[in-house]
């Protein structure tokens, strides 16, 4: 079994999945992948991954339902969530200021810049 | 460089023509005065001044140097063959007659630029005064369209320095229209640099990117300039439905795409984001009020920006058209503005030239609904809760251009002691734009912030400080200015922590809608957040 950890990338650009993917792999992280927020939680609990790469704006389910049900979940709450997001930048201070749930563990907006991800990652993993 | 400038500097030389300096500026009141002690202008980089065509101090629009001659002079053409478009009422079916009254006549009796607040704060610089991009236009007009002597109406070289130095000045103007206001004989100069974007969009491809590319292009792509699609915009708005009643103590519920609703209420969705109290006050006041309403979650229909207002009649209209596409769909009676100035000049206004047949929905701004909320008493006010000194900010689409002035105020003397409120001079329909009209206030790429917090938005601020002079300048002493527009509310937001006036003035701003819950008798007490800034 390996010891990489595991990240899941939710998002339904397959560009900005590819560009994550490669990236991670590249620096020692295994990843799986979700086109959108209902794919994902279903992966999450399937799978059980170390950190969840999160957007915000996709079809099916958005990003904050899927925020909101894995911070409800007793069993998902403590996977630290890093919302990778193209949504404007007031929305950083709009959910980290919800009184129903904790704020993200990372927060980077889009255009990712690699460094400013791997950093983050490395924080939580 | 030559102080002051003039109009055949426009297509000499590299570089900025002018620079603002510090000396030539009034000092902002109390306790700002030292202007010794202002944040200075912080300089444009290298880079960008080596990559794009510069004008002044700063640059809005990011236009690349063309890397040949030959392009240059394609790029000059379209800039002519967009200007004879101008004059085709096929080709220009918005603003063609007072835009042929605006260029065919001009006194140069300089009676608008003492009306122009960013000519005025600029240390009355030339380059700055609302004739001058218009001259230059005029020149181009009747030297290359008219084909008139240049003895007549002056002489101008029309090369690529000219064109995109004149783009650039065209984001130099908040379009607030004062100009218009002031004008003896109605030539309107906000609406010339209005058009000069409109060519450079529409003909040359150029748009300053947060109004084109990630304002109505992501608009009518994904439904919000924000980013939001739908799912997201009500995932948000459930967070601030459980937060309103929390606060309110009252339960409240948005409606979504209710058929046969009487109002279709359309927010400007950066408030959703950005000041989540005013859609929750909203929901509040409309649900309390007894008023048949609902928001629309179809593409664009939730988010009632609409920038092409500011630069392009194309992304103007696609935006129009879908937001009347919502409202027939869901068969209202009628589309409500929320608190978002230039989206009242696009869908009440402007839109006129779009929506036709069974698209012509009535509409009707927040503000006269509002007060109709407040005269029919259903809804309880309590003064005493709003007693801490409040002054208004009259957004310029609502006021000067439509002529929206007694409501907004009727509604503050309803919830705000008589003796805590204090007008700005002046103010109603001669109003100072906020600084962040015409897009500025979503514009801050390079030091293009910087630049309007020193010269477009200092005259609000200034009005601001001296509303409040009367009072002790402290954070002690929270004083509110309530600003029912949304893209004003993010200039004031901006230049309050440029100058750290919360910490050093208790200067706070907000909605009126925020207002009007705070005063509400049957919530819990406390709706404003004051430490939301």
């Amino acid at each position: 079994m390996s010891d990489k950890k595991k990240v899941i990338i939710i998002d339904d650009e397959p560009d900005i999945v590819t560009f994550l993917s490669v990236l991670l792999e590249d620096n020692g992280y295994t990843t799986i992948s979700a086109k959108d927020g209902q794919e994902g939680m279903e992966k999450i609990q399937a799978e059980h991954p170390e950190l969840v790469l999160l957007d915000i704006t996709m079809p099916e389910k958005s990003g904050v339902r899927c925020y909101r049900e894995l911070r409800e979940n007793p069993d998902l709450k403590s996977i630290p969530i890093v919302i990778v997001t193209g949504v404007a930048k007031d929305f950083k201070k709009f959910i980290s200021t919800r009184r129903q749930v904790p704020p993200p563990d990372g927060f980077i907006s889009k255009p990712i810049d690699k460094q400013e991800l791997l950093d983050t990652v490395s924080k939580f993993l | 460089m030559k102080n002051p400038v003039e109009i055949e500097d426009m297509s000499k030389g590299e570089g900025p023509l002018v620079h603002i300096r510090p000396e030539d500026q009034i000092p902002l009141p109390p306790p700002f005065d030292k202007i010794e002690e202002e944040p200075p202008l912080k300089p444009l980089s290298e880079g960008a001044a080596k990559n794009y065509e510069c004008l002044d101090d700063t640059v809005a629009v990011s236009i690349p140097k063309p890397e040949s001659k030959e392009e240059e002079e394609r790029l000059v053409n379209l800039f002519l063959s967009g200007l004879r478009k101008l004059f085709n009422e096929k080709d220009n079916w918005t603003f063609l007659q007072p835009l042929l009254i605006s260029l065919e006549h001009c006194a140069k009796c300089q009676t608008c630029s003492d009306g122009c607040p960013i000519f005025e704060e600029s240390g009355r610089n030339s380059l700055y005064r609302p004739t001058f991009r218009s001259e230059v236009l005029r020149r181009i007009y009747f030297k290359y369209i008219k084909k008139s002597s240049k003895w007549v109406h002056g002489d101008i070289d029309l090369n690529w320095k000219t064109v995109s130095r004149l783009i650039e000045l065209a984001y130099r103007c908040n379009l607030c229209r004062r100009c218009a206001q002031t004008c003896p004989i109605g030539v309107d100069n906000g609406l010339l640099a209005r058009e000069i974007r409109k060519i450079a969009s529409q003909e040359m491809g150029i748009a300053a990117d947060e109004l084109h590319k990630n304002g109505s292009v992501l608009q009518t792509k994904v439904g919000s300039s924000t980013g939001m699609n739908s799912l997201v915009v009500k995932d948000n708005i459930e967070f601030i439905d459980e937060d309103t009643s929390e606060k309110t103590g009252i339960q409240v519920e948005t409606p979504w795409d209710k058929e046969g609703a009487d109002i279709l209420l359309i927010h400007n969705a950066g408030e959703i984001l950005a000041w989540p109290e005013n859609p929750g006050a909203f929901a509040y006041l409309f649900n309390a009020a007894g008023l048949s309403w609902t928001l629309s979650s179809d593409l664009a229909a939730y988010d009632a920006i609409n920038y092409g207002v500011w630069y392009d009649d194309i992304q103007f209209s696609r935006v129009a058209l879908l937001h009347a596409q919502a409202a027939k769909k869901l068969k209202v009676k009628k589309i409500v503005l929320g608190e978002c100035g230039h989206a009242h000049k696009a869908l009440i206004v402007i839109a006129d030239k779009v929506l036709t047949g069974d698209l012509n929905i009535p509409r009707e701004s927040s503000m006269t609904v509002l007060q109709g909320i407040v005269r029919s008493g259903r809804i309880k006010f309590d003064k005493s809760r709003n007693d801490f000194p409040v002054t208004l900010h009259d957004p310029c689409n609502m006021v000067r251009l439509m002529g929206i002035v007694a409501p907004q105020r009727e509604i503050i003397r309803a919830v705000v002691p008589g003796e805590r409120f204090r007008e700005m001079t002046p103010h109603g329909v001669h109003n100072y734009c906020c600084g962040g009209g015409s897009g500025f206030a979503i514009m801050s790429g390079h030091n293009f912030a910087d630049w309007r917090h020193h010269l477009s938005g200092r005259r609000k601020f200034r009005q601001i400080l001296d509303a409040f002079q009367d009072e002790p300048m402290d954070k002690d002493h929270p004083k509110y200015v309530c600003t029912p527009c949304s893209n004003c509310k993010g200039q004031i937001r901006d230049i309050i922590k440029y100058y750290d006036a919360w910490e050093k003035a208790g200067i706070y701003y907000g909605g009126l809608v925020e207002l009007m819950v705070n005063a509400a008798a049957d919530t819990k007490p406390g709706y404003i957040d004051w430490e939301w800034h």
